[in-house]
């Protein structure tokens, strides 16, 4: 496991988890790659979800594959929580927290 | 040969766009899905016999008399995903926040959205009763004994599939961002999972760093 260096803090959701267990090694190193940079600077090379996906984020981890999270800083800032987000823990966590939610691997669809 | 997820993304968009004019611009009271099976296919039609790449529903001839399963299946999917509710397929805050944020292909492809604006300002109004005896009675093919109307075809004969690009002299205009963005709202695979992925991020229900990449 690498230990993440960073500013923020990633948490996970279980889908996200069941996800990665499915994953070979080399796809596994990428991912935690990503997620080091993403703890870093989240603003780098990411852009907003749109739709009825407003206030989430997307990161490239490959041509057709897409990390997706929410910054809670950010989302705390642009008064996303109970627009777009509305997370029941909004209170308790802090704010240096990053919630990654899954990935969308485009072959799967 | 399926329609490409491409094609399948510009149908679905196109659709909830078709669907939003209805109400915004003519006022309707609700919408049946005859009567939008109806105003699809004139819209494709038009847009085919002016050589235009945008809906790529397949048509077949069958009791009403223009259906596309594909497009059932579209409308189910809007439905399920509310983007729609029933009954009458009425718009939903969901819809208008994609038609919203995509308000600029919309303006890039003005003269593909002006024809089936014109399909809508004739038709939309028309109770489904007629558009279904209109359709019936629209010539289709010249044969040797003379004009065939679609009433006059056999059940299960194609109406309409997608223009091929060779042959199309316009084509719906979308990024490659755009049409990934729009996937990832309009494809119901993708809407599925995700929405899972995001309600558990919504409930709180977290995994440290140490319990997902420990054991890893």
């Amino acid at each position: 496991m690498r230990k993440f260096l960073g500013t923020y803090n990633p948490i996970y959701t279980k889908t996200f988890e069941k996800q990665l267990r499915g994953l070979n090694g080399k796809y596994l190193e990428r991912v935690e790659e990503k997620i080091q940079d993403l703890v870093n600077d989240p603003w780098h090379n990411t852009a907003f979800l749109k739709g009825q996906y407003r206030g989430k984020r997307k990161l490239r981890l490959n041509r057709t594959d897409r990390l997706l999270f929410v910054i809670c800083e950010e989302c705390q800032e642009l008064r996303h929580n109970g627009i777009y987000n509305d997370c029941d823990d909004c209170d308790d966590i802090p704010e240096n927290t990053i919630k990654i939610a899954g990935i969308i691997f485009k072959h799967k669809y | 040969m399926a329609r490409t997820s491409e094609e399948k993304t510009v149908d679905r968009l196109l659709a909830l766009y078709l669907i939003n004019e209805c109400y915004q611009s003519y006022h309707l009271r609700g919408l049946s899905e005859t009567k939008l099976q109806k105003l699809v296919f004139l819209s494709e039609k038009k847009l085919i016999d002016n050589r235009i790449k945008a809906f790529n529903y397949r048509f077949v001839k069958l009791l009403h008399p223009s259906y596309s399963s594909e497009l059932n299946s579209d409308l189910t999917h809007f439905v399920k995903s509310k983007y729609l509710n029933e009954p009458w397929f009425r718009q939903t805050r969901k819809m208008r926040l994609v038609l919203e944020d995509f308000s600029e292909v919309f303006s890039r492809n003005r003269h593909v959205l002006s024809l089936i604006d014109d399909v809508l300002s004739q038709r939309a109004r028309n109770r489904t009763d007629f558009l279904v005896n209109m359709v019936f009675h629209m010539p289709w093919r010249m044969t040797r004994y003379g004009m065939q109307t679609i009433e006059d075809l056999k059940i299960g004969t194609p109406l309409l599939y997608p223009l091929s690009h060779e042959k199309a002299h316009e084509t719906f205009k979308i990024t490659e961002e755009e049409l990934e963005n729009l996937e990832i709202c309009l494809n119901p695979q993708i809407s599925r999972d995700l929405d899972k992925a995001f309600n558990e991020m919504r409930r709180g229900k977290m995994l440290s760093h140490e319990e997902v990449f420990g054991d890893l």
